[in-house]
Protein backbone atom coordinates (compact mmCIF):
# COMPACT_ATOMS: atom_id res chain seq x y z
CA UNK A 1 0.00 0.00 0.00
CA UNK A 2 2.85 2.34 0.84
CA UNK A 3 4.45 1.60 -2.51
CA UNK A 4 1.27 2.52 -4.36
CA UNK A 5 0.91 5.81 -2.52
CA UNK A 6 4.54 6.73 -3.12
CA UNK A 7 4.16 6.13 -6.82
CA UNK A 8 1.07 8.31 -6.95
CA UNK A 9 2.85 11.12 -5.23
CA UNK A 10 5.79 10.76 -7.60
CA UNK A 11 3.52 10.98 -10.62
CA UNK A 12 1.68 13.95 -9.14
CA UNK A 13 4.91 15.70 -8.25
CA UNK A 14 6.27 15.01 -11.68
CA UNK A 15 3.20 16.52 -13.33
CA UNK A 16 3.18 19.53 -11.01
CA UNK A 17 6.87 20.16 -11.69
CA UNK A 18 6.31 20.01 -15.44
CA UNK A 19 3.29 22.29 -15.11
CA UNK A 20 5.21 24.86 -13.13
CA UNK A 21 8.10 24.75 -15.61
CA UNK A 22 5.56 25.27 -18.42
CA UNK A 23 6.71 22.00 -19.92
CA UNK A 24 4.08 20.56 -22.28
CA UNK A 25 4.89 17.03 -21.17
CA UNK A 26 2.63 17.86 -18.24
CA UNK A 27 -0.32 17.90 -20.61
CA UNK A 28 0.45 14.48 -22.05
CA UNK A 29 0.86 13.02 -18.57
CA UNK A 30 -2.32 14.67 -17.33
CA UNK A 31 -4.21 13.47 -20.37
CA UNK A 32 -2.92 9.94 -20.02
CA UNK A 33 -3.77 9.68 -16.35
CA UNK A 34 -6.81 11.86 -15.75
CA UNK A 35 -8.65 12.67 -19.00
CA UNK A 36 -10.98 9.68 -18.61
CA UNK A 37 -11.97 10.45 -15.04
CA UNK A 38 -12.51 14.14 -15.81
CA UNK A 39 -14.43 13.38 -18.99
CA UNK A 40 -16.63 11.01 -16.97
CA UNK A 41 -17.42 13.87 -14.60
CA UNK A 42 -18.16 16.30 -17.43
CA UNK A 43 -20.49 13.81 -19.09
CA UNK A 44 -22.60 13.64 -15.92
CA UNK A 45 -23.70 17.24 -16.38
CA UNK A 46 -23.21 17.49 -20.13
CA UNK A 47 -24.27 14.37 -21.99
CA UNK A 48 -23.68 15.94 -25.41
CA UNK A 49 -20.42 14.48 -26.71
CA UNK A 50 -19.63 17.57 -28.72
CA UNK A 51 -20.11 20.04 -25.87
CA UNK A 52 -18.36 17.74 -23.40
CA UNK A 53 -15.35 17.59 -25.75
CA UNK A 54 -15.14 21.36 -25.73
CA UNK A 55 -15.38 21.51 -21.96
CA UNK A 56 -12.59 18.97 -21.56
CA UNK A 57 -10.34 21.08 -23.78
CA UNK A 58 -11.23 24.19 -21.78
CA UNK A 59 -10.31 22.34 -18.60
CA UNK A 60 -6.84 21.48 -19.85
CA UNK A 61 -6.25 25.03 -21.07
CA UNK A 62 -7.34 26.38 -17.67
CA UNK A 63 -5.08 23.91 -15.88
CA UNK A 64 -2.20 25.09 -18.03
CA UNK A 65 -2.94 28.78 -17.50
CA UNK A 66 -3.54 28.50 -13.75
CA UNK A 67 -0.80 26.02 -12.93
CA UNK A 68 0.83 28.46 -10.52
CA UNK A 69 -2.37 28.65 -8.46
CA UNK A 70 -2.24 24.98 -7.51
CA UNK A 71 -1.09 24.54 -3.93
CA UNK A 72 -0.13 21.03 -2.90
CA UNK A 73 -0.51 22.04 0.75
CA UNK A 74 -4.25 22.46 0.30
CA UNK A 75 -4.98 19.21 -1.43
CA UNK A 76 -4.10 16.66 -4.04
CA UNK A 77 -3.75 17.44 -7.71
CA UNK A 78 -6.84 15.48 -8.67
CA UNK A 79 -9.03 17.42 -6.24
CA UNK A 80 -7.88 20.62 -7.90
CA UNK A 81 -8.48 19.20 -11.37
CA UNK A 82 -12.01 18.22 -10.36
CA UNK A 83 -12.70 21.75 -9.07
CA UNK A 84 -11.65 23.22 -12.41
CA UNK A 85 -13.67 20.61 -14.28
CA UNK A 86 -16.82 21.23 -12.28
CA UNK A 87 -16.51 25.00 -12.65
CA UNK A 88 -16.00 24.65 -16.40
CA UNK A 89 -19.08 22.41 -16.67
CA UNK A 90 -21.20 24.78 -14.61
CA UNK A 91 -19.99 27.80 -16.59
CA UNK A 92 -20.98 26.05 -19.79
CA UNK A 93 -24.44 25.31 -18.46
CA UNK A 94 -24.89 28.87 -17.20
CA UNK A 95 -23.61 30.39 -20.44
CA UNK A 96 -26.73 28.93 -22.04
CA UNK A 97 -24.71 26.98 -24.56
CA UNK A 98 -26.20 23.97 -22.92
CA UNK A 99 -29.16 23.44 -20.58
CA UNK A 100 -29.05 21.21 -17.54
CA UNK A 101 -32.76 20.66 -18.03
CA UNK A 102 -35.57 20.71 -15.51
CA UNK A 103 -34.00 19.35 -12.42
CA UNK A 104 -36.93 17.44 -11.00
CA UNK A 105 -37.41 15.50 -14.20
CA UNK A 106 -33.73 15.02 -14.53
CA UNK A 107 -32.98 13.65 -11.12
CA UNK A 108 -34.37 10.19 -11.67
CA UNK A 109 -32.48 10.02 -14.89
CA UNK A 110 -29.30 11.07 -13.18
CA UNK A 111 -29.60 8.52 -10.46
CA UNK A 112 -30.54 5.67 -12.75
CA UNK A 113 -28.00 6.83 -15.30
CA UNK A 114 -25.27 6.53 -12.77
CA UNK A 115 -26.32 2.96 -12.21
CA UNK A 116 -26.16 2.31 -15.93
CA UNK A 117 -22.89 4.12 -16.18
CA UNK A 118 -20.87 0.98 -15.65
CA UNK A 119 -21.79 0.17 -19.22
CA UNK A 120 -20.44 3.38 -20.62
CA UNK A 121 -17.58 3.87 -18.23
CA UNK A 122 -14.40 1.93 -18.86
CA UNK A 123 -14.44 -0.27 -15.81
CA UNK A 124 -12.08 -2.97 -16.90
CA UNK A 125 -11.86 -4.77 -13.61
CA UNK A 126 -14.82 -6.85 -12.53
CA UNK A 127 -13.88 -6.25 -8.89
CA UNK A 128 -14.00 -2.50 -9.33
CA UNK A 129 -17.34 -2.68 -11.06
CA UNK A 130 -18.68 -4.37 -7.96
CA UNK A 131 -17.44 -1.59 -5.72
CA UNK A 132 -19.41 0.90 -7.77
CA UNK A 133 -22.50 -1.25 -7.96
CA UNK A 134 -22.40 -2.32 -4.33
CA UNK A 135 -22.56 1.24 -3.10
CA UNK A 136 -25.97 1.99 -1.62
CA UNK A 137 -27.94 3.96 -4.27
CA UNK A 138 -28.79 6.69 -1.77
CA UNK A 139 -25.05 7.23 -1.24
CA UNK A 140 -24.29 7.05 -4.93
CA UNK A 141 -26.85 9.66 -5.78
CA UNK A 142 -25.50 12.02 -3.16
CA UNK A 143 -21.89 11.67 -4.37
CA UNK A 144 -23.02 12.03 -7.96
CA UNK A 145 -24.98 15.17 -7.27
CA UNK A 146 -22.46 16.88 -5.04
CA UNK A 147 -19.13 15.69 -6.40
CA UNK A 148 -19.85 15.22 -10.07
CA UNK A 149 -22.66 17.65 -10.70
CA UNK A 150 -21.75 20.49 -8.33
CA UNK A 151 -25.10 20.64 -6.59
CA UNK A 152 -24.92 22.64 -3.38
CA UNK A 153 -26.07 20.87 -0.25
CA UNK A 154 -29.25 22.91 -0.11
CA UNK A 155 -29.97 22.08 -3.77
CA UNK A 156 -29.55 18.40 -2.93
CA UNK A 157 -31.88 18.80 0.07
CA UNK A 158 -34.51 20.31 -2.21
CA UNK A 159 -34.04 17.70 -4.91
CA UNK A 160 -34.15 14.68 -2.65
CA UNK A 161 -36.70 16.32 -0.37
CA UNK A 162 -34.70 15.65 2.79
CA UNK A 163 -33.54 18.08 5.50
CA UNK A 164 -30.16 19.75 4.92
CA UNK A 165 -28.86 18.16 8.12
CA UNK A 166 -29.52 14.73 6.64
CA UNK A 167 -27.69 15.74 3.48
CA UNK A 168 -24.64 16.64 5.52
CA UNK A 169 -24.64 13.39 7.50
CA UNK A 170 -25.27 11.40 4.36
CA UNK A 171 -22.34 13.03 2.54
CA UNK A 172 -20.02 11.82 5.28
CA UNK A 173 -21.57 8.35 5.48
CA UNK A 174 -21.37 8.01 1.72
CA UNK A 175 -17.66 8.72 1.68
CA UNK A 176 -17.00 6.45 4.66
CA UNK A 177 -18.88 3.68 2.87
CA UNK A 178 -16.90 4.31 -0.28
CA UNK A 179 -13.61 4.22 1.62
CA UNK A 180 -14.60 0.97 3.29
CA UNK A 181 -15.49 -0.69 0.01
CA UNK A 182 -12.45 0.64 -1.82
CA UNK A 183 -10.20 -0.34 1.07
CA UNK A 184 -11.39 -3.94 0.92
CA UNK A 185 -10.96 -4.13 -2.81
CA UNK A 186 -7.69 -2.23 -2.64
CA UNK A 187 -5.99 -4.47 -0.11
CA UNK A 188 -6.90 -7.63 -1.99
CA UNK A 189 -5.57 -6.10 -5.18
CA UNK A 190 -2.35 -5.15 -3.40
CA UNK A 191 -1.87 -8.70 -2.14
CA UNK A 192 -2.15 -9.90 -5.71
CA UNK A 193 0.25 -7.24 -6.98
CA UNK A 194 2.91 -8.01 -4.38
CA UNK A 195 2.48 -11.74 -5.05
CA UNK A 196 3.06 -11.11 -8.74
CA UNK A 197 6.06 -8.92 -8.03
CA UNK A 198 7.63 -11.62 -5.91
CA UNK A 199 6.88 -14.16 -8.58
CA UNK A 200 8.45 -12.07 -11.34
CA UNK A 201 11.50 -11.12 -9.31
CA UNK A 202 12.26 -14.63 -8.17
CA UNK B 1 -12.26 21.43 18.50
CA UNK B 2 -10.74 18.05 19.18
CA UNK B 3 -9.22 16.18 16.23
CA UNK B 4 -11.85 13.44 16.62
CA UNK B 5 -14.63 16.03 16.50
CA UNK B 6 -13.18 17.61 13.40
CA UNK B 7 -13.01 14.24 11.70
CA UNK B 8 -16.56 13.28 12.57
CA UNK B 9 -18.09 16.70 11.88
CA UNK B 10 -18.18 16.09 8.14
CA UNK B 11 -16.45 19.36 7.27
CA UNK B 12 -13.42 17.54 5.84
CA UNK B 13 -15.64 15.68 3.37
CA UNK B 14 -17.39 18.92 2.49
CA UNK B 15 -13.98 20.59 2.03
CA UNK B 16 -12.82 17.97 -0.46
CA UNK B 17 -16.17 17.96 -2.25
CA UNK B 18 -15.90 21.72 -2.63
CA UNK B 19 -19.18 22.49 -0.86
CA UNK B 20 -17.82 24.00 2.32
CA UNK B 21 -18.70 27.69 2.83
CA UNK B 22 -15.78 30.07 2.11
CA UNK B 23 -15.61 31.11 5.73
CA UNK B 24 -14.90 27.57 6.91
CA UNK B 25 -12.44 26.70 4.16
CA UNK B 26 -9.67 28.75 5.74
CA UNK B 27 -10.36 27.02 9.04
CA UNK B 28 -9.94 23.56 7.49
CA UNK B 29 -6.77 24.66 5.72
CA UNK B 30 -5.41 25.68 9.05
CA UNK B 31 -6.35 22.30 10.59
CA UNK B 32 -4.54 20.56 7.73
CA UNK B 33 -1.36 22.51 8.47
CA UNK B 34 -1.71 22.12 12.17
CA UNK B 35 -2.63 18.44 12.58
CA UNK B 36 -0.92 15.67 10.58
CA UNK B 37 -3.88 13.37 11.39
CA UNK B 38 -6.26 15.78 9.70
CA UNK B 39 -3.96 16.05 6.70
CA UNK B 40 -3.90 12.25 6.38
CA UNK B 41 -7.66 12.04 6.78
CA UNK B 42 -8.20 14.62 4.03
CA UNK B 43 -5.82 12.73 1.76
CA UNK B 44 -7.75 9.52 2.36
CA UNK B 45 -11.02 11.21 1.45
CA UNK B 46 -9.37 12.64 -1.66
CA UNK B 47 -7.98 9.26 -2.67
CA UNK B 48 -11.33 7.54 -2.21
CA UNK B 49 -13.09 10.07 -4.41
CA UNK B 50 -10.29 9.98 -6.96
CA UNK B 51 -10.48 6.22 -7.22
CA UNK B 52 -14.26 6.41 -7.46
CA UNK B 53 -13.99 8.95 -10.29
CA UNK B 54 -11.36 6.80 -12.03
CA UNK B 55 -13.73 3.86 -11.91
CA UNK B 56 -16.41 5.87 -13.66
CA UNK B 57 -13.99 7.19 -16.27
CA UNK B 58 -15.14 7.54 -19.84
CA UNK B 59 -12.36 7.62 -22.42
CA UNK B 60 -12.64 10.79 -24.51
CA UNK B 61 -11.88 10.94 -28.22
CA UNK B 62 -8.09 10.41 -28.43
CA UNK B 63 -7.86 13.24 -30.98
CA UNK B 64 -8.64 15.72 -28.19
CA UNK B 65 -5.13 15.40 -26.81
CA UNK B 66 -3.69 16.83 -30.02
CA UNK B 67 -6.15 19.68 -30.18
CA UNK B 68 -5.43 20.54 -26.53
CA UNK B 69 -1.73 20.63 -27.30
CA UNK B 70 -2.32 22.87 -30.32
CA UNK B 71 -4.28 25.28 -28.15
CA UNK B 72 -1.53 25.38 -25.59
CA UNK B 73 1.19 25.79 -28.20
CA UNK B 74 -0.86 28.67 -29.62
CA UNK B 75 -1.25 30.28 -26.17
CA UNK B 76 2.47 30.04 -25.51
CA UNK B 77 3.40 31.27 -28.97
CA UNK B 78 1.09 34.27 -28.61
CA UNK B 79 2.31 35.07 -25.12
CA UNK B 80 6.03 34.81 -25.23
CA UNK B 81 8.41 36.84 -27.28
CA UNK B 82 11.91 36.56 -25.99
CA UNK B 83 10.86 34.26 -23.19
CA UNK B 84 13.94 32.62 -21.88
CA UNK B 85 13.68 29.11 -20.71
CA UNK B 86 15.94 28.43 -17.80
CA UNK B 87 18.13 25.56 -18.78
CA UNK B 88 18.48 23.65 -15.64
CA UNK B 89 21.37 21.39 -15.27
CA UNK B 90 21.73 19.80 -11.98
CA UNK B 91 24.98 18.11 -11.28
CA UNK B 92 25.07 15.55 -8.60
CA UNK B 93 28.39 15.18 -7.01
CA UNK B 94 29.11 12.05 -5.18
CA UNK B 95 31.68 12.19 -2.49
CA UNK B 96 33.85 9.14 -2.45
CA UNK B 97 33.92 7.56 0.96
CA UNK B 98 37.31 6.92 2.38
CA UNK B 99 37.63 3.75 4.29
CA UNK B 100 40.21 3.48 6.98
CA UNK B 101 40.42 0.15 8.66
CA UNK B 102 42.64 -0.84 11.60
CA UNK B 103 43.94 -4.42 11.71
CA UNK B 104 41.91 -6.14 14.46
CA UNK B 105 38.46 -4.84 13.43
CA UNK B 106 39.20 -5.36 9.73
CA UNK B 107 37.18 -8.58 9.38
CA UNK B 108 34.29 -7.13 11.33
CA UNK B 109 34.50 -4.10 9.11
CA UNK B 110 34.41 -6.34 6.04
CA UNK B 111 31.19 -7.99 7.25
CA UNK B 112 29.52 -4.67 7.90
CA UNK B 113 30.76 -3.37 4.57
CA UNK B 114 29.34 -6.48 2.91
CA UNK B 115 25.94 -5.97 4.51
CA UNK B 116 25.94 -2.31 3.60
CA UNK B 117 26.99 -3.15 0.06
CA UNK B 118 24.22 -5.71 -0.33
CA UNK B 119 21.72 -3.25 1.10
CA UNK B 120 22.80 -0.45 -1.13
CA UNK B 121 22.81 -2.76 -4.15
CA UNK B 122 19.22 -3.76 -3.40
CA UNK B 123 18.25 -0.14 -2.80
CA UNK B 124 20.02 0.81 -6.03
CA UNK B 125 18.16 -1.93 -7.87
CA UNK B 126 14.73 -0.81 -6.74
CA UNK B 127 15.65 2.81 -7.45
CA UNK B 128 16.86 1.94 -10.92
CA UNK B 129 13.63 0.02 -11.61
CA UNK B 130 11.67 3.08 -10.55
CA UNK B 131 13.90 5.29 -12.65
CA UNK B 132 13.49 2.99 -15.62
CA UNK B 133 9.72 3.13 -15.29
CA UNK B 134 9.79 6.91 -15.17
CA UNK B 135 12.16 7.06 -18.11
CA UNK B 136 9.98 4.75 -20.16
CA UNK B 137 6.94 6.86 -19.47
CA UNK B 138 8.88 10.00 -20.32
CA UNK B 139 10.17 8.50 -23.55
CA UNK B 140 6.64 7.52 -24.48
CA UNK B 141 5.35 11.00 -23.75
CA UNK B 142 8.25 12.57 -25.64
CA UNK B 143 7.58 10.40 -28.66
CA UNK B 144 3.92 11.35 -28.63
CA UNK B 145 4.84 15.01 -28.27
CA UNK B 146 7.15 14.87 -31.27
CA UNK B 147 4.46 13.21 -33.36
CA UNK B 148 1.99 15.90 -32.34
CA UNK B 149 4.46 18.65 -33.17
CA UNK B 150 4.97 17.10 -36.60
CA UNK B 151 1.21 16.88 -37.10
CA UNK B 152 0.97 20.48 -36.08
CA UNK B 153 3.48 21.73 -38.64
CA UNK B 154 1.79 19.63 -41.34
CA UNK B 155 -1.53 21.22 -40.45
CA UNK B 156 0.06 24.65 -40.44
CA UNK B 157 1.43 24.09 -43.95
CA UNK B 158 -1.98 22.90 -45.17
CA UNK B 159 -3.62 25.87 -43.49
CA UNK B 160 -1.22 28.28 -45.14
CA UNK B 161 -1.91 26.79 -48.59
CA UNK B 162 -5.63 27.15 -47.97
CA UNK B 163 -5.21 30.72 -46.80
CA UNK B 164 -3.33 31.53 -50.00
CA UNK B 165 -6.05 29.93 -52.08
CA UNK B 166 -8.77 31.83 -50.27
CA UNK B 167 -6.87 35.08 -50.80
CA UNK B 168 -6.55 34.17 -54.46
CA UNK B 169 -10.27 33.47 -54.80
CA UNK B 170 -11.16 36.71 -53.00
CA UNK B 171 -8.90 38.73 -55.28
CA UNK B 172 -11.13 40.90 -57.51
CA UNK B 173 -8.85 40.20 -60.47
CA UNK B 174 -9.61 36.50 -60.19
CA UNK B 175 -12.08 35.47 -62.83
CA UNK B 176 -13.89 32.14 -62.80
CA UNK B 177 -14.40 30.36 -66.10
CA UNK B 178 -17.08 27.78 -65.48
CA UNK B 179 -17.21 24.60 -67.57
CA UNK B 180 -20.50 22.72 -67.80
CA UNK B 181 -21.03 19.00 -68.36
CA UNK B 182 -21.58 17.64 -71.87
CA UNK B 183 -23.97 14.78 -72.78
CA UNK B 184 -21.25 12.37 -71.65
CA UNK B 185 -21.33 13.70 -68.07
CA UNK B 186 -24.33 16.03 -67.60
CA UNK B 187 -23.72 16.53 -63.86
CA UNK B 188 -20.02 17.25 -64.15
CA UNK B 189 -18.81 20.77 -63.42
CA UNK B 190 -15.42 22.38 -63.47
CA UNK B 191 -13.98 25.85 -63.20
CA UNK B 192 -10.67 27.52 -63.87
CA UNK B 193 -9.98 30.50 -61.61
CA UNK B 194 -7.85 32.75 -63.74
CA UNK B 195 -5.95 35.82 -62.55
CA UNK B 196 -4.20 38.03 -65.11
CA UNK B 197 -2.43 40.16 -62.45
CA UNK B 198 -0.95 37.24 -60.57
CA UNK B 199 -0.48 35.17 -63.72
CA UNK B 200 -1.87 32.17 -61.90
CA UNK B 201 -4.78 29.80 -62.36
CA UNK B 202 -6.39 27.03 -60.37
CA UNK B 203 -8.74 24.22 -61.41
CA UNK B 204 -11.70 22.95 -59.41
CA UNK B 205 -13.87 19.97 -60.42
CA UNK B 206 -17.09 18.40 -59.24
CA UNK B 207 -19.01 15.21 -60.13
CA UNK B 208 -16.50 14.06 -62.69
CA UNK B 209 -17.09 10.35 -63.40
CA UNK B 210 -14.46 7.81 -62.31
CA UNK B 211 -12.24 6.57 -65.10
CA UNK B 212 -10.67 3.25 -66.02
CA UNK B 213 -7.13 2.99 -64.69
CA UNK B 214 -5.59 3.43 -68.14
CA UNK B 215 -7.40 6.76 -68.67
CA UNK B 216 -6.84 10.27 -67.32
CA UNK B 217 -8.56 13.62 -67.63
CA UNK B 218 -6.76 16.28 -69.62
CA UNK B 219 -7.39 20.02 -69.40
CA UNK B 220 -7.23 22.11 -72.56
CA UNK B 221 -7.24 25.86 -73.12
CA UNK B 222 -8.54 27.13 -76.46
CA UNK B 223 -6.33 29.99 -77.66
CA UNK B 224 -6.92 31.54 -81.09
CA UNK B 225 -9.22 28.63 -81.87
CA UNK B 226 -6.51 26.04 -81.17
CA UNK B 227 -6.33 23.62 -78.22
CA UNK B 228 -3.35 24.03 -75.86
CA UNK B 229 -2.40 21.17 -73.50
CA UNK B 230 -2.75 22.17 -69.84
CA UNK B 231 -1.82 18.86 -68.27
CA UNK B 232 -3.52 15.71 -66.99
CA UNK B 233 -5.15 14.93 -63.62
CA UNK B 234 -6.95 12.17 -61.74
CA UNK B 235 -10.30 13.13 -60.28
CA UNK B 236 -9.89 10.95 -57.20
CA UNK B 237 -6.86 13.01 -56.16
CA UNK B 238 -8.27 16.47 -56.78
CA UNK B 239 -12.04 16.34 -56.21
CA UNK B 240 -12.99 19.13 -53.82
CA UNK B 241 -9.50 20.64 -53.88
CA UNK B 242 -7.99 23.42 -55.91
CA UNK B 243 -5.07 22.40 -58.07
CA UNK B 244 -2.79 24.87 -59.65
CA UNK B 245 -2.68 24.63 -63.46
CA UNK B 246 -0.42 26.45 -65.93
CA UNK B 247 -1.33 30.08 -66.57
CA UNK B 248 -2.20 31.00 -70.12
CA UNK B 249 -2.75 34.47 -71.62
CA UNK B 250 -6.11 35.24 -73.27
CA UNK B 251 -7.87 31.86 -73.25
CA UNK B 252 -11.13 31.80 -75.21
CA UNK B 253 -12.36 28.68 -73.50
CA UNK B 254 -11.36 25.71 -71.32
CA UNK B 255 -12.37 22.07 -71.75
CA UNK B 256 -11.64 18.69 -70.23
CA UNK B 257 -11.46 15.47 -72.21
CA UNK B 258 -10.84 11.84 -71.33
CA UNK B 259 -7.54 10.67 -72.78
CA UNK B 260 -5.22 7.73 -72.43
CA UNK B 261 -3.02 7.83 -69.35
CA UNK B 262 -0.37 10.54 -69.63
CA UNK B 263 -2.42 12.63 -72.07
CA UNK B 264 -2.66 13.12 -75.85
CA UNK B 265 -1.13 15.79 -78.12
CA UNK B 266 -4.61 16.75 -79.38
CA UNK B 267 -7.98 16.45 -77.65
CA UNK B 268 -10.36 13.59 -78.50
CA UNK B 269 -13.46 15.73 -79.02
CA UNK B 270 -15.95 12.84 -78.63
CA UNK B 271 -14.55 12.31 -75.13
CA UNK B 272 -15.12 15.86 -73.94
CA UNK B 273 -16.82 15.96 -70.49
CA UNK B 274 -16.94 19.69 -69.68
CA UNK B 275 -16.46 22.90 -71.62
CA UNK B 276 -16.81 26.59 -70.81
CA UNK B 277 -16.18 29.85 -72.66
CA UNK B 278 -14.32 32.82 -71.25
CA UNK B 279 -16.92 35.55 -71.67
Amino acid sequence: MAIQTDKNITLEEQIVTFLQQKDKKAISLLYKNYSGALFGIIKRTIPSEEVANEVLQDVFVKVWKNADKYNAQKGRLFTWLVQITRNASIDTIRSGRYQRGTKTDELDVIVSNSLDHSEEADIKDEGLRNVVNELDPKYRSIIDLVYFQSYTQSEVAKELDIPIGTVKTRVRSAILELRKKLGKEFSSAMVLVSFLENYINS
Amino acid sequence: MEIKDIQSSGILEQYVLGVLPETEVAQVEQYIQQYPEIKTEVQKIESALERYAQQLAITPDPALEASILYKIIAIEAAKTIGDKRPSESKTTTSTPTKSSGSGSVASMGAVIAGVLLAGSLFWGYTQSQELKNNQNQLAEVNGKYELLTKDCSKLQAAYQTEQEQIAFLQDFSTQPIVMKGTDKAPNALAAVYWNIDKKKSYLNTRNMPDLATDKQYQLWAIVDGKPVDMGVFDVAAVEGELIEVPFIESPQAFAVTVEKKGGSPTPTLEEMVVIGENT
